[in-house]
C-alpha cells in the first residue's frame, strides 16, 4: 500500500473512532472482559500444564546393572543413556551408594544387619528422567537400554506415566476448544460493535464503491479500527491479568517452595506469555471482526 | 464495432432480485452462477416462460465513442437494470455487455473499481456524503484513486467553475437546493474525467429550469469528448436535446432512433399518453 493510502486510512480510522467515542469504549470493554476471561483460563491451563508435566517427569524410570558389574561396564550404560535427547536427568547410584541408602532406608536396626553385607551382590542403578515423558517413549528407551550388555533390569511405571500423559493432552485439548469458544465469542461481539459503526457509514461506503473505491481502500481504516479497539483491550486484559496474577501467586505460593513440583509458574515468566496470546489475539480479533461485519457492505 | 455495445441481454427480474437483495441464494454463488451462464451465452431464467419474467428481454445495441444517447421509457422498463449493467452493479443472465471491447460481466471482480472510475454514474437521489462539504465531495472521487492534494484541488477548481458552483465550494449539501446538489454530483463523477458519463435520472427531483440547466452541462461535457448516457422517463427534456433516443418497454427495446431529435409521434403508446409514467 502507498505512504499516502496508510495515511489516509489512519486519518479516516481516528475520525471514525472520534465520531463514535461511546461504541469505541464499549467495545474496548467488551474485549478486555473478553480476554481477561480467556487469559484467566490460559493462566489456569497453563499452570496446570506445567504441574502435569512436572508430575510426569517425577516417577523416574530405574535401570538395574547386574550385580557386581564393574565400573567399566557401567560407563558404557551410562554412556549409552546420555546419548540420548530425550533424557533430561541422569543419577548413577554405584553398588556402594545403593547399599548406602538401603542402609538409611531401613533405619538404625535395619543398618545394623546390613554392616557386613557385601556391595558387591549389589547392581548400579540408573536414574532416568525424560523430557516429555509418555508411555512410548518409556517403553523405547525401555528397549534400547535392555540391549545394552550388562544391563539387568528396567522398571517404571507404565501406567502412571499413561496416565499422566493422557491428562496432559486432554488438558490440552479441552484448553484449545474453551479458547477457540471464548475467541468465537469476543469476536461476534466485536464484530456487533463496528457493525453499527459501519451501518452508520453504509451509505458513504456505497458512494465510495460507485466512485472506484477498492474494497482494500474501504475496508483498511475500518481493520484499522478493529485492530486499535482489539490492541486497546488486549493492553488492559494483559495488565489485569498480570496484576491479578501477581496477588494470586503470593497468595497460593505461600508456604510452597520454588523447586517444589507444585509450584506455579512465576509473574516474571507468566507476563510475556499473557502478553503473547492476548496482544495478537486482540488486534486479530478487532480485525477480523471488523472485517466480518463489513462483508454485507463491501462486495463490489 | 461500437464503443459501448449491449448483445442480447437477457436479465431475469429474479435474478436482478437476487442480486439485489440476496434473496433466495447467497449473492455471491449467484453472480457466478450468472457470470458462468452469461459467458457460456446460456438463459438461465428463460425456461421460465413468461414474458414477465425479465427485466431486460433481448437487448442489443451499440453507442459510440463521444456520443449523447438518452434511454427513455416508463418506470419499471428496464433503464435502471440498463444502467446497473453498465457497471457492474447487476450480472445479466445471458448475454454481453462490452465497453471499448471488453466483456465487462467476464472480467475479474478487480477490475470492477477501474471500470467505475471510467463510467461517472450520476444519480437521482444525488447521494452526497452529508458531512462533507461541496469541495470535498468532489475531492472524494480523487482521494479514493490516490491522486495527490495539489492535483486535486486543481482538478475541483476546474469542475465547480464547470458546472457554476465556485462560490458554493465550502457549502454543505443540505445548504444547497436541488439542482445545485445535481451539479455538485455531475462534477464529482466528472472529475476523474472518465470516458463515459452515466446518469440515471438525472433530472427527475428537478424543476424544468434546473433540469434544463443540468442538460445543458451534460451537453458541454459530451463536446469535450464524453460519451454520455442520460436514462429518464422525462420527454420533455429529450425532446429538448435532439438526441439520438433509444426507447425500452418492459424490458424490450422497441425504438432506437439515431437521427437527431425524438419525435413523440414515433412511439405509438407513448405518444397517445405523452408521458412515461
Amino acid at each position: 500500500m502507498r505512504w499516502r493510502a496508510f495515511l489516509r486510512s489512519l486519518r479516516e480510522t481516528s475520525i471514525n473512532i472520534l465520531r463514535h467515542p461511546f461504541m469505541v469504549i464499549t467495545s474496548i470493554v467488551t474485549v478486555t472482559f473478553m480476554l481477561v476471561l480467556l487469559g484467566a483460563f490460559a493462566v489456569f491451563s497453563i499452570n496446570a500444564d506445567l504441574i502435569v508435566r512436572r508430575a510426569a517427569q517425577q516417577p523416574p524410570i530405574e535401570i538395574f546393572s547386574q550385580p557386581g558389574l564393574d565400573k567399566n561396564r557401567a560407563e558404557k550404560i551410562r554412556l549409552a543413556l546420555e546419548e540420548r535427547d530425550d533424557v533430561i536427568d541422569l543419577r548413577v547410584l554405584s553398588p556402594e551408594e545403593n547399599l548406602e541408602e538401603f542402609r538409611r532406608g531401613l533405619g538404625e536396626d535395619g543398618a545394623k544387619t546390613l554392616q557386613y553385607y557385601d556391595a558387591r551382590y549389589l547392581p548400579w542403578s540408573f536414574i532416568v528422567r525424560l523430557s516429555d515423558p509418555n508411555p512410548e517413549q518409556a517403553a523405547a528407551l525401555a528397549a534400547q537400554i535392555r540391549g545394552v550388555p550388562g544391563v539387568a533390569e528396567v522398571v517404571y511405571n507404565s501406567d502412571l506415566i499413561a496416565g499422566l500423559s493422557n491428562l496432559s493432552k486432554t488438558l490440552l485439548v479441552v484448553s484449545a476448544v474453551i479458547f477457540v469458544i471464548l475467541s468465537g465469542v469476543a469476536l461476534f461481539i466485536i464484530s456487533g460493535t463496528v457493525r453499527a459503526s459501519v451501518t452508520a457509514r453504509g451509505e458513504e461506503i456505497e458512494i465510495m464503491k460507485y466512485l472506484g473505491a477498492t474494497n482494500s481502500y474501504i475496508r483498511i481504516p475500518y481493520m484499522l479500527e478493529g485492530a486499535l479497539i482489539g490492541f486497546t483491550g488486549a493492553l488492559l486484559a494483559c495488565t489485569i491479568l498480570i496484576l491479578l496474577w501477581k496477588r494470586i501467586y503470593v497468595h497460593l505460593m505461600s508456604g510452597t517452595a520454588v523447586t517444589s513440583f507444585l509450584a506455579l509458574m512465576s509473574v516474571e515468566q507468566m507476563a510475556p506469555l499473557l502478553a503473547l496470546i492476548t496482544l495478537p489475539l486482540g488486534v486479530l480479533i478487532g480485525s477480523i471482526g471488523s472485517v466480518v461485519s463489513m462483508r454485507r457492505f463491501v462486495k463490489v | 464495432m461500437a464503443f459501448i455495445e449491449f448483445r442480447n441481454v437477457y436479465m431475469s427480474y429474479k435474478q436482478e432480485l437476487v442480486q439485489r437483495t440476496g434473496y433466495g441464494r447467497s449473492v455471491a454463488n449467484k453472480r457466478r452462477l450468472s457470470q458462468r451462464n452469461a459467458i457460456a451465452g446460456r438463459h438461465r431464467f428463460r425456461s421460465g416462460g413468461i414474458d414477465d419474467d425479465y427485466a431486460l428481454r433481448d437487448v442489443s445495441f451499440g453507442i459510440d465513442r463521444n456520443e449523447f444517447v438518452f434511454v427513455i421509457g416508463p418506470s419499471g422498463s428496464g433503464k435502471t437494470t440498463l444502467a446497473k449493467l453498465l457497471i457492474r452493479e447487476a450480472y445479466p443472465c445471458s448475454g454481453e455487455v462490452i465497453i471499448g471491447r471488453r466483456n465487462i460481466h467476464s472480467m475479474p471482480r478487480r477490475f470492477i473499481p477501474e471500470l467505475r472510475r471510467k463510467v461517472g454514474t450520476v444519480f437521482q437521489d444525488f447521494r452526497l456524503i452529508p458531512r462533507r462539504t461541496v469541495a470535498e465531495n468532489i475531492a472524494f472521487a480523487l482521494e479514493i484513486i490516490g491522486t495527490r492534494r495539489s492535483e486535486i484541488d486543481l482538478q475541483v477548481q476546474n469542475m465547480l467553475a464547470m458546472v457554476g458552483l465556485r462560490d458554493r465550494s465550502d457549502a454543505m449539501p443540505d445548504e444547497l437546493s436541488g439542482g445545485e446538489q445535481q451539479r455538485v454530483v455531475i462534477a464529482r463523477a466528472m472529475v476523474g474525467s472518465p470516458g463515459i458519463l452515466l446518469a440515471d435520472e438525472p433530472t427527475g427531483n428537478l424543476d424544468p429550469e434546473n433540469a434544463l440547466r443540468v442538460l445543458q452541462i451534460l451537453s458541454r461535457i459530451n463536446e469535450q469528448k464524453t460519451t454520455v448516457i442520460v436514462c429518464t422517463h422525462d420527454d420533455n427534456i429529450v425532446n429538448l436535446m435532439q438526441k439520438r433516443v433509444i426507447v425500452i418497454r418492459n424490458g424490450v427495446l422497441t425504438s432506437d432512433q439515431r437521427v437527431a431529435g425524438y419525435n413523440m409521434g414515433d412511439e405509438e403508446p407513448y405518444s397517445e399518453r405523452g408521458i412515461f409514467y
